[in-house]
């Protein structure tokens, strides 16, 4: 059980002591994600629904070689060893009262969010917050060839379209997926998945011109509503700089924290799909 | 009164208990001479049966009752459980990596079978993934990925895939040999088995190490194969990184 009671013991203090201590949480030097390593540290001290989504390195200035028996920085940058440059990262937040709390939760990952813009790290990463307990961290910049900051749409911002129809929910992440990649010309393909409750829950689904994450979304949370409020899946869009393929991830948070009614209403995400420039990073799958 | 065993109409539930008085009533006092209990059990975990009926017959030949009462015995954990490597590999599109298992269930001490039983699995503690390391965009996998299972007429339940995808496979056959790190390379993962005591929301752990309460489940990435294991029985398959 990856689950802390820090959030949970935080809160019966915070009630009855009115005092208030502060977290501090270190991103694994090693890690060369350090945000989206944070992060995953505060879904499982809290439980919370923290997704993240990685855009392209595009300038070797923000790669680094990161493999033991090598020098850091100090070597030229081997494009078959690099990761994306960064440095390790603190991040400090207070505990928080008690019951749950959705506004502290934003408050706390915009909080995160600010911190790690002002470290040393690449700062092409925003927040957004969405349904009822979904928060995205979501990489909305990138560096081209010439050393200009651009932005970059989040690849899962993508609308998409398909017929509503009853589906097994892992042929429904594997339509939405492939549907992004044929659009965005990207490569896309499986890393870690919850195999078997992918397999075994089936779920009514379509999209009209939808954003593919609030597709992601409905499916997910039909998901939940089928087998149980405590069914809660989170993913993680990795960019790999060696291959150039998005790695999709995703996993079911631990724990049984139940911040809402599985039955509520998830509104989409509110989002803008724009056309996304060409880019000789990406390559069909 | 005492009674020992009796037995539920396999079809229909039904059952029918009679009791008899051990000895004769004391002066003064009525007891009946035989109890008699009717009722159907109908549960989903089969342990209890909403309404049972109890006529109590007298020696003067009268009776009371019917009287509605709500019967209930303990829920029957199975005692443990094995698995199969049934030798086949999934053929889905993106899952071809992914070895399928089945569970068997032991009966009980009485020989009780658990069909129509569900079956669930649960992280009893993280596991170690020894294929990843840090930058790569293949994702830690240190707990079971969410699998539950209606058990079947002979006691067993399937199919547990077991397995990376391939496309995460064949990354760290490459990256990893690219990065000067060791294969095979090997994912362990635990898996506690639990079976339902009522509905689907309430679940019990059953059976010992690797017969249940706590499997070990085992990803072995090579140079050129995949194998996957369930409580030590395993399947294993040529697979190779396609550049």
């Amino acid at each position: 059980m990856k689950l802390s009671l820090t959030c949970l013991f935080a809160s019966f203090v915070m009630a009855h002591v009115a005092l208030s201590a502060s977290i501090t949480l270190t991103s694994d030097p090693a890690d060369p994600r350090p945000l989206q390593n944070v992060a995953q540290q505060l879904e499982n001290q809290c439980g919370w629904r923290i997704t993240y989504e990685e855009g392209p390195i595009s300038n070797e200035e923000d790669l680094q070689n990161n493999v033991p028996g090598f020098l850091k920085k100090s070597d030229p940058v081997s494009l078959s060893i690099a990761t994306r440059k960064y440095l390790p990262f603190k991040f400090t937040f207070n505990e928080l009262a008690s019951p749950y709390d959705r506004a502290a939760e934003i408050k706390t990952i915009d909080a995160l969010l600010q911190d790690y813009k002002e470290s040393d790290n690449l700062p092409y990463f925003a927040v957004r917050h969405s349904g009822n307990d979904y928060s995205h961290i979501v990489q909305v910049l990138t560096k081209d060839e010439n050393g200009n900051i651009i932005p970059f749409q989040p690849v899962l911002d993508t609308p998409i379209t398909f017929p509503k129809e009853t589906r097994q929910l892992d042929t429904v992440v594997k339509l939405i997926l492939r549907q992004v990649a044929q659009e965005r010309n990207v490569g896309i393909t499986e890393g870690t998945l919850p195999t078997m409750l992918f397999r075994q829950v089936q779920v009514e689904i379509g999209a009209n011109n939808e954003s593919a994450r609030s597709v992601l979304i409905k499916a997910l949370d039909a998901a939940q509503l089928q087998r149980s409020a405590d069914t809660r899946v989170m993913w993680q869009m990795n960019y790999d700089v060696l291959s150039k393929y998005y790695y999709f991830n995703a996993h079911i948070i631990a724990g049984s924290f139940k911040r809402w009614p599985a039955t509520e209403a998830v509104p989409p995400a509110v989002q803008t799909p724009v056309p996304h420039p060409a880019n000789a990073w990406f390559r069909q799958k | 009164m005492t009674a020992s065993d009796w037995s539920i109409d396999p079809a229909s539930g039904a059952f029918s208990l009679t009791a008899q008085s051990p000895t004769a009533p004391e002066p003064g006092c009525t007891v009946a001479q035989t109890v008699v209990t009717t009722g159907t059990v109908v549960s989903p975990v089969c342990n209890a049966g909403p309404v049972s009926y109890i006529t109590s017959h007298y020696a003067d030949g009268s009776q009371a009752g019917p009287d509605a009462v709500n019967l209930a015995s303990p829920v029957n954990i199975p005692p443990g459980e094995s698995s199969t490597a049934l030798g086949t590999w999934d053929t889905a599109d993106g899952n071809t990596t992914q070895a399928e298992f089945q569970g068997n269930l032991f009966n009980a001490a009485q020989g009780e079978q658990f069909r129509g039983r569900v079956v669930n699995e649960t992280s009893p503690f993280g596991g170690t993934d020894g294929c990843h390391s840090p930058g790569d965009p293949v994702a830690e996998l240190t707990q079971i990925t969410g699998g539950r299972w209606w058990v079947q007429n002979n006691n067993s339940y399937k199919t547990d895939y077991i397995g990376l995808s391939p496309s995460s496979a064949a990354y760290y056959q490459y990256y990893r040999a690219k990065k000067g790190l060791a294969l095979p390379c090997i994912i362990t993962v635990p898996q506690q088995m639990q079976i339902n005591t009522s509905g689907t929301s309430s679940f019990l752990p059953y059976g010992s190490t690797n017969q249940g309460n706590t499997n070990s489940l085992q990803l072995t990435i090579d140079g050129t194969s995949v194998k996957s294991s369930r409580a030590g029985q395993s399947s294993s398959k040529a697979f190779r990184f396609q550049q």
